[in-house]
């Protein structure tokens, strides 16, 4: 396995040139945009006596924790092949439809080496083809597919309970559960808190965060196995329901669900058709349809793999306790909803949150509404959390690290297919240290660790489609702190990025950050220290490839570079638009540091564009005092090779 | 007799008993102040900057427990550790050149990055020692302090970290190499514009623009004919960017250069010294030019000359 590692750090480091082998297979427009970007990049650069191999850092400016990806380390060893990241992941995650597996085994071999096994499912698998048969309107064959469906549960909960008990003792599991989970919680009474009791409370965390960083050494990110199988025998059934309408039938007369029992030792229903009600603590759900409402607990001290399968209807689903809906707390959790417009209200800990495990939630259909708190809407930490929505205009609503959050040693991401979707982190959590009425988010393809005890993981939201909204406001939309890696991907659509501070392609302390967002006509809003900006030894790049699109900032943004960062703002095509209040530090700036400077890069290579700033129509330009950086606009032609027409409108 | 052997060594004992005690209730004072002094709380906020300068005011006596406390890995207290450290001043040198001699590679960056607040020759001696030190950050330390404190002994130790594997070293090995204001320094400076890291170019590029036209002006000029096409555009920006005077001729030979960039800082380095020869130059254009680059630099030049002519009655 450490093997694959080393190749896959070793192809990235090779890839040097941006477009390289990464390309996703067809789209010969990327291959065209990749090709002019580079064409630009290489441009700028050398009016800079710059080239692309001086985008680097170290990963020994301080002690190295044990924590680290190893992509974030070959990333920010090479910064600019986060382009080239975000091209393989398109490529993957657009596989995530017909091939599940793939896409967490590109997850689990990018997250970490050696990971772990879930278990052998062969015996399972077996058995599972056997109980298959062509009865109709039996409830035995259902039965049977439910207990082998469970027999998966239970291999994922043998597996995982060796995972964590290989790892962590028991005191420790018991402390990750309370003062880990602080690390990650905020309250909203801090504000209203005495100066002692916040800074008690501040202490205790820091505290335990050092010795969390000693004790806990060695984690690695488990990974999820069969998830692809388990989804087949999801849809055989599904299928055998539509198809046989005795099977309907009978389950339509039921009143009550179909069976529900602890069958060893796990807590398993099958719904009915009609509007069913769940309430407690299950390990395996299958609902064949209906308006259903699921009232779903959870206790971490007594964790367990879960399943839930519903087939159809409008479906509520309420997280009673933390950890409750398609959260993996020390074990595997599995949500998947076929059909209908639902609506998903989490808490903190859910949907789709591995924490010290892995949290999936998938919903194919619909138009969909998730609500949660805190550790919501794809957010990993010593795990994997992942939510995909395939179909649907949906609306994404949490409070703070969610929507794509990967903590420490994590990964946490949203996959969305279509619809024009709106992501809104609300405005709960005061940032008190820098403002009176601004609110901290890191959400949105955001990553995050604990400076200086523990590196930070990978969030990431890959949008392929629709007109969507991104609303956040301090820390968010492809940013990143403390070696961790911050990825928002848009493929297309008019889209809208509206922001304070830290965003938009950001990287702050030894991190990566970057927006990318590929046709449409987009605007972006943000205060500052946003829009292609990095801040000491980090990088932050916000890159639209179409569109005719509005930028608009205060400062420090539109490729700036701070306390030897860099910053980079690339638009590639389309008649633009930007605007920016403070001219020494923005639109191609580096500030000097450390006895030398940062990088800042602002290029478009195309259109009619209007600047309200350093930058004008064809031309190359620096920013007085800046150390280094500067921008070009220039036409530069391109092979075009699609119709874009469609993408524009 | 036995009394009079005993007594001395009861006294030493003693002595060195009460020394260690008095070492410890200042340690013991100093860290029950320090906590104040380097804490981030709310409730001490407005008491961090009494607390470390009644630490920097116990002077001397509290360098020794300011030195060991130097190897936190706690960045507010090393930011609070400068400060006291700037508070009691040159007074702290002696004992942390002492220090320098310690084998505690964290802590030597540390007292290095101290030294460079206070730039003294005494400190030469030991700072040369920790120049090859494994610790990439102790060799930084230790090469940006000499290079503040500009004593010629520091030249060699310069010039090899200007080689150093770490490109941060190599970095700030130009930026000190530029402090030192010696001539002897330009080539390595002109070989450091083919560093493969930008840190080390832009530095040796600010080390030129910085140093006195009486120093540089013969070398860049004499250096321009053989530099690598790397230090070309560097040293024809440095003359096109700084006030001194060159020589027409030493830059004329870069007006027909390949290299649009060559061509495009050469013809502003000449702008700047003489215009008038410029636009004459520009006037009669033999070649269309495709470069983007020198187009806009033509153009540039052009709208500037005829500004500066329409303004002369």
């Amino acid at each position: 396995m450490k093997t694959i590692l080393i190749s896959l750090i070793a192809a990235f480091v090779m890839a040097m040139p941006l477009a390289a082998q990464y390309l996703p297979s067809g789209p010969d427009v990327t291959a065209d945009m990749d090709s002019l970007l580079e064409s630009g990049m290489d441009e700028v650069l050398s009016y800079l006596l710059l080239t692309r191999q001086d985008f680097r850092f170290r990963d020994d400016y301080l002690e190295k924790d044990s924590f680290r990806l190893p992509i974030i380390d070959s990333l920010m060893a090479h910064p600019l092949l986060m382009n080239t990241f975000a091209d393989e992941c398109v490529s993957q995650f657009s596989s995530c439809e017909e091939n599940p597996d793939q896409v967490l085994a590109f997850l689990a071999r990018i997250s970490q080496t050696p990971y772990g096994s879930s278990g052998d499912l062969s015996a399972v698998i077996e058995h599972l083809f056997k109980v298959r048969s062509s009865r109709k309107g039996d409830y035995k064959q259902w039965e049977e597919s439910r207990d082998s469906i469970a027999a998966v549960i239970s291999t994922w909960n043998a597996s995982i309970d060796k995972y964590m008990s290989d790892r962590v003792g028991p005191d420790e599991i018991d402390r990750i559960i309370s003062d880990y989970k602080n690390l990650i919680l905020e309250d909203i009474a801090d504000k209203d808190k005495s100066a002692e009791e916040q800074d008690s409370t501040s202490n205790i965390e820091e505290q335990y965060a050092i010795e969390f960083g000693k004790t806990a050494v060695g984690l690695d990110i488990p990974r999820i196995n069969g998830i692809q199988f388990i989804l087949s025998k999801l849809d055989d059934l599904k299928s055998d329901f539509e198809s046989d309408s005795k099977l309907r039938s009978r389950a339509d007369s039921e009143k009550l669900y179909l069976s529900e029992r602890k069958k060893d030792g796990l807590l398993i229903a099958i719904g009915s058709l009609g509007n069913d009600v769940y309430e407690g603590d299950y390990d395996l759900i299958i609902d064949p349809g209906g308006n259903d409402s699921y009232l779903l607990s959870y206790d971490p001290e007594n964790p367990h793999s879960t399943i839930i399968a519903d087939f159809a209807g409008d479906d509520i689903y309420k997280a009673e306790t933390e950890f409750a809906l398609a959260c993996g707390a020390f074990a595997y959790s599995l949500l998947i909803d076929y059909e209908g417009d639902d609506i998903y209200r989490g808490g903190s800990f859910s949907l789709g949150a591995g924490y010290f495990g892995v949290g999936i939630l998938w919903d194919k259909k619909g138009d969909d509404s998730y609500f949660g708190d805190t550790f919501t809407q794809g957010a990993g930490t010593f795990g994997l959390g992942l939510l995909i929505d395939s179909d649907g205009s949906d609306t994404y609503t949490g409070n703070l690290f969610c929507q794509g959050f990967g903590f420490v040693n994590g990964i946490g991401g949203i996959i969305d297919n279509s619809g024009n979707d709106s992501y809104v982190v609300q405005p709960k959590y005061g940032d008190f240290i820098r403002y009176d009425d601004h609110y901290i988010s890191l959400s949105q393809g955001f990553g995050y660790g604990i400076r200086p005890w523990l590196s930070g993981g990978w969030g990431f939201i890959f949008d392929y489609g629709g007109n969507d909204v991104y609303v956040c406001d301090i820390f968010g939309q492809g940013a990143s702190y403390w070696w961790s890696l911050g990825m928002l991907y848009d493929k297309s659509g008019n889209d809208q990025y509206l922001s304070h501070q830290y965003t938009q392609g950001n990287g702050t302390h030894m991190s990566l950050g970057i927006l990318r967002d590929d046709a449409g006509n987009d605007i972006y809003r943000a205060y500052g220290v946003s829009q292609g900006c990095g801040h000491d030894y980090a990088c932050g790049w916000l890159q639209d490839r179409r569109g005719d699109d509005l930028y608009a900032t205060q400062g420090l943004g539109h490729g700036a570079g701070q306390a030897n960062g860099m910053g980079i703002l690339t638009d590639l095509i389309g008649n633009d638009r930007y605007y920016v209040v403070d001219k020494h530090n923005t639109q191609g700036y580096g500030n000097p540091r450390r006895d030398y400077g940062s990088i800042g890069i602002f290029l478009d290579l195309d259109g009619d564009d209007r600047y309200d700033g350093n930058g004008s129509n064809n031309r190359f330009w620096t920013v007085p005092g800046s150390k280094w950086g500067g921008g070009l606009d220039r036409q530069i032609p391109v092979p075009d090779t699609t119709d874009t027409t469609e993408v524009n409108k | 007799m036995k009394a009079k052997i005993i007594l001395p060594f009861m006294i030493i004992v003693m002595m060195l008993a009460a020394n260690a005690t008095a070492d410890q209730n200042i340690a013991d004072k100093i860290d029950s102040i320090f906590v104040m002094a380097s804490s981030l709380d709310i409730k001490y906020k407005d008491s961090v900057g009494s607390a470390r300068e009644s630490i920097a005011a116990m002077g001397t006596e509290a360098v020794p427990h300011l030195i060991e406390m130097l190897g936190t890995p706690h960045g507010r207290e090393r930011a609070a550790l400068e400060d006291i450290f700037k508070k009691i001043g040159e007074q702290a040198i002696p004992q942390l050149n002492e220090a320098l001699l310690t084998t505690d590679s964290l802590r030597l960056s540390r007292v290095a990055k101290i030294l460079y607040f206070f730039p003294d020759t005494s400190s030469v001696t030991n700072l040369l020692k920790i120049t090859d030190n494994p610790y990439y950050s102790a060799r930084y330390q230790a090469i940006r302090a000499l290079g503040k404190i500009g004593d010629h002994e520091a030249i060699p130790a310069i010039r090899t970290a200007m080689m150093d594997d770490n490109e941060l070293v190599r970095t700030i090995a130009a930026v000190s190499a530029g402090r030192m204001n010696d001539a002897g320094l330009f080539p390595d400076l002109v070989a450091a514009f083919d560093d493969e890291y930008y840190g080390v170019r832009m530095s040796a590029h600010e080390a030129f623009k910085a140093a006195e036209c009486s120093a540089k002006v013969e070398f860049i000029t004499a250096a321009l004919g053989n530099a690598s096409i790397n230090s070309r555009k560097h040293l024809l920006m440095v003359i096109a960017e700084d006030s001194c005077q060159y020589s027409m001729e030493a830059i004329l030979p870069f007006f027909h250069a390949a290299d649009p960039m060559i061509m495009s800082q050469a013809l502003k380095a000449a702008c700047r010294l003489d215009s008038n020869y410029v636009f004459g130059f520009l006037s009669d254009p033999s070649d269309d030019i495709e470069s983007f680059i020198l187009n806009q630099t033509i153009e540039d030049i052009l709208r500037c000359h005829e500004a500066e002519t329409s303004t002369k009655p």
